[in-house]
């Protein structure tokens, strides 16, 4: 039977890890992903999970790893956090580039400067153009869950690409939530085997990934691009069977929160989306007419869900928790992707960024509050004088 | 000033390491025992605490609110209505009572009595505020006493666990945020919960003033950039942002009538805590400021007595408040 524990995000991908059997876990410390291996750790020396635990010396060595480990056929888990992901950063293209379904966790911290602990989502954002999977979990039990699908996903055949569940460090790896702890029965219907076409086996010698030809670049990567594009096609299945087995209700790519009359809606990643549904709720008397659509899976992006679902409203506020300095409009990642899916949209309605939780701050209510504000003045005005807004350095004036 | 009306904040502070799963425990417990009671709840780790260093100040914090919690991602808390702190030396090192809500509860670990623990507590600003202050001596209660090398109340992490019902009784007892029942609808341990709940020892707090609480009212205002190249304490000073001193649970103690000046102390401190000022009418000291206690100091000594460790609530001066 499954089993609800109270735990944070960060155990809850070492529960979903050991679910998952991996073969081989490598590991380096850096917060806040430590609390998955610490765990990983004990269960290993406890005897619960039967996996090969390793040091790495640093990232870097924790990624080559899980390479060589992914190239002879093992289940490999890693993870990392704010600079340890960029330190890594070299390994990310030859993982993807030669099909290991690796899967390294990030917990989000920001980068240097200013060395704080708290999440922002640059870390992994600036990876996302790798050929990996990537996405974030909005709760403990999404934490988990996505582990589970991450692995599916990325072992499918049609797939075979590397995957970065990501969860917003403290927000999510920190407190703790009800979890669901799923039976084994329900992994095992869920979550075949690995059975890599190709493992290192010094009886039958490969060489993978070798030096090629200068003539050969576009064609390997053309592989990659194509992989990215089948997984695209792979997901809704893949979620309608994790629905079915773990009676969940996941949408597979955009989750919905009160969007049915909305006029305008917050759009996001990860753990700053739960506040907005309480800000959605509580705006209602107010009159305004907020909804909620956080986005499951930035990599693959999914251009025409998007479009679609974001052209019924006369306003979407992007919450940017990333930067991407010198960005279209100075915006962010997830801005410019927003606005180049909604080109070709049926609608294009009035798109705000909010540059907010940087440095791994909290976004408080009475900000989203604001925000909902600014978005009816967005509704409301002509044309817009300003769309883009540092949350908490200047007055939210959008006409 | 709570973020939001009804919001109940639970604070634990704790030693780093040795009793980081006493403390997790601890808020797990309660805010589950709060989710039975149908209560909105949380339970996490302070973020900007430093775990991982042995007998640092920690704190683990539990929310409670009877309607969904509003701000469920700000770092700390801010307001705690019940503090519980799972080894008394901690009050001597730390502003406990910080932000405390009017008709505050403290629940403290701890052989002395309450009344030893409010005297600790005299200089702190919010005391007015503290209505009711509970004792419990998890060490002594029903378990082993097995010290892991220094201090009162604090134990190795295979017995401290056992010590957590007793903690939640007492918390039960004097705070009355969470049930006996829905406790022990968590913790097995019964026996445990009800000794707590019913031997702890409660004290009303005689200076203790009624006001009413009030909400957060966020303040107005934007933000400016900041200048990334701030002033460093100069080499040989001391980093006022970085003060170790409450890591301390037992305190080195000369015998200068016995100390030979040899010092192996000096050498071996690994804060650089012993102090040898002057060269005629030389005299070992230690900084207390910074020193943690930690026992290399009397353990290095070769003479008999010369150094000696004593608890550090023996002690009433050189208090040494964190200011976080």
């Amino acid at each position: 039977m499954p089993r609800k524990v109270r735990i944070a995000g960060a155990k809850a991908t070492a529960e979903a890890v050991k679910a998952a059997n991996v073969d081989v876990i490598c590991s380096y410390p850096i917060r806040p992903y430590t609390g998955t291996m610490i765990e990983l750790a004990r269960m290993v020396a406890d005897g619960e999970l039967d996996a090969e635990f390793v040091h790495g010396e640093g990232e870097h060595a924790q990624l080559s790893v899980v390479l060589g480990a992914s190239a002879a056929g093992a289940r490999v888990f890693t993870g990392t956090s704010g600079v340890g992901a960029t330190y890594a950063f070299e390994l990310y293209s030859p993982i993807a580039g030669e099909f290991h379904p690796v899967q390294c966790m990030i917990a989000n911290r920001t980068l240097d400067p200013p060395g704080d602990f708290g999440s922002e989502h640059t870390d992994a954002l600036s990876a996302r153009d790798q050929g990996w999977l990537m996405g974030w979990a909005a709760s403990p039990q999404e934490a988990y869950d996505n582990t589970l699908i991450y692995y599916r996903l990325g072992e499918d055949p049609r797939v075979m690409l590397p995957q970065f569940p990501c969860q917003d460090g403290y927000f999510i790896s920190h407190i703790s939530g009800e979890v669901e702890l799923a039976d084994s029965d329900q992994v095992e219907e869920f979550l075949p085997p690995f059975n890599p076409r190709n493992k290192l086996d010094p009886r039958q010698p490969v060489l993978m990934g070798p030096q090629c030809r200068a003539d050969q670049g576009a064609a390997i990567e053309l592989g990659r691009a194509e992989a990215m594009v089948r997984a695209r096609e792979v997901i809704p299945s893949v979620i309608a069977d994790f629905n079915r087995v773990f009676g969940r209700n996941y949408s597979p790519f955009l989750q919905e929160y009160m969007t049915e009359d909305a006029d305008m809606v917050f759009f996001g990643q990860g753990a700053h989306t739960v506040p907005a549904r309480l800000a959605a709720e509580r705006l209602r008397k107010d009159g305004l007419k907020v909804g909620v659509v956080q986005l499951r899976f930035m990599r693959p992006f999914p251009t025409d869900e998007v479009a679609e679902a974001l052209s019924r409203f006369k306003v979407v506020g992007v919450l940017e928790i990333s930067n991407s300095f010198g960005a279209v409009y100075d915006s962010g990642p997830v801005t410019a992707e927003v606005l180049s899916a909604l080109y070709y949209a049926p609608a294009q309605p009035k798109v705000l960024t909010f540059l907010g939780g940087l440095g791994g701050e909290n976004i408080r209510l009475a900000d989203y509050y604001e925000m909902a504000r600014a978005m009816k003045a967005a509704a409301d005005a002509e044309r817009l004088k300003k769309r883009v807004f540092w949350l908490g350095f200047e007055p939210l004036h959008v006409a | 000033m709570a973020t939001q009306a009804n919001l109940i904040e639970v604070t634990i502070w704790f030693r780093g390491v040795t009793e980081a799963r006493l403390a997790r425990r601890l808020a797990n417990a309660i805010a589950s025992a709060g989710a039975r009671e149908g209560k909105f709840v949380q339970a996490f780790d302070n973020y900007a605490d430093s775990p991982d260093r042995i007998d640092v100040p920690c704190r683990s914090y539990a929310r409670l609110c009877v309607e969904p919690i509003a701000e469920p991602y700000i770092y700390e808390n801010h307001s705690p209505s019940v503090v519980i702190v799972t080894e008394a030396t901690l009050l001597k090192g730390c502003n406990v009572l910080k932000g405390l809500e009017p008709g505050g509860v403290l629940v403290v670990n701890t052989n002395r009595g309450p009344e030893a623990m409010l005297a600790l507590l005299q200089d702190l600003p919010n005391l007015h505020r503290l209505k009711t202050l509970a004792t419990i001596e998890v060490g002594n209660v029903a378990l082993p006493y097995v010290p892991y090398g220094a201090g009162e109340g604090a134990v190795d992490t295979a017995t401290q666990l056992k010590g957590a019902p007793i903690l939640l009784g007492a918390f039960s007892r004097a705070s009355g945020v969470v049930s006996i029942e829905s406790l022990k609808a968590i913790e097995r341990d019964h026996h445990g919960l009800e000794l707590g709940y019913n031997e702890t020892e409660l004290l009303e707090n005689p200076g203790y003033i009624p006001e009413e609480p009030t909400v957060e009212v966020l303040a107005e205002g934007y933000r400016s950039k900041v200048d990334l190249v701030i002033p460093a304490p100069a080499p040989g000073g001391e980093n006022e942002d970085m003060i170790t001193g409450n890591y301390r649970q037992q305190r080195p103690v000369i015998d200068l009538g016995k100390c030979t000046l040899c010092r192996m102390c000096w050498i071996s401190c690994p804060d650089s805590c012993i102090e040898v000022p002057g060269r005629s009418g030389e005299r070992i000291a230690v900084n207390l400021k910074y020193c943690k206690g930690c026992g290399v100091c009397w353990s290095v000594c070769p003479v008999e007595g010369a150094i000696r460790p004593e608890p550090e609530l023996n002690y009433a001066g050189d208090v040494v408040r964190i200011t976080y």
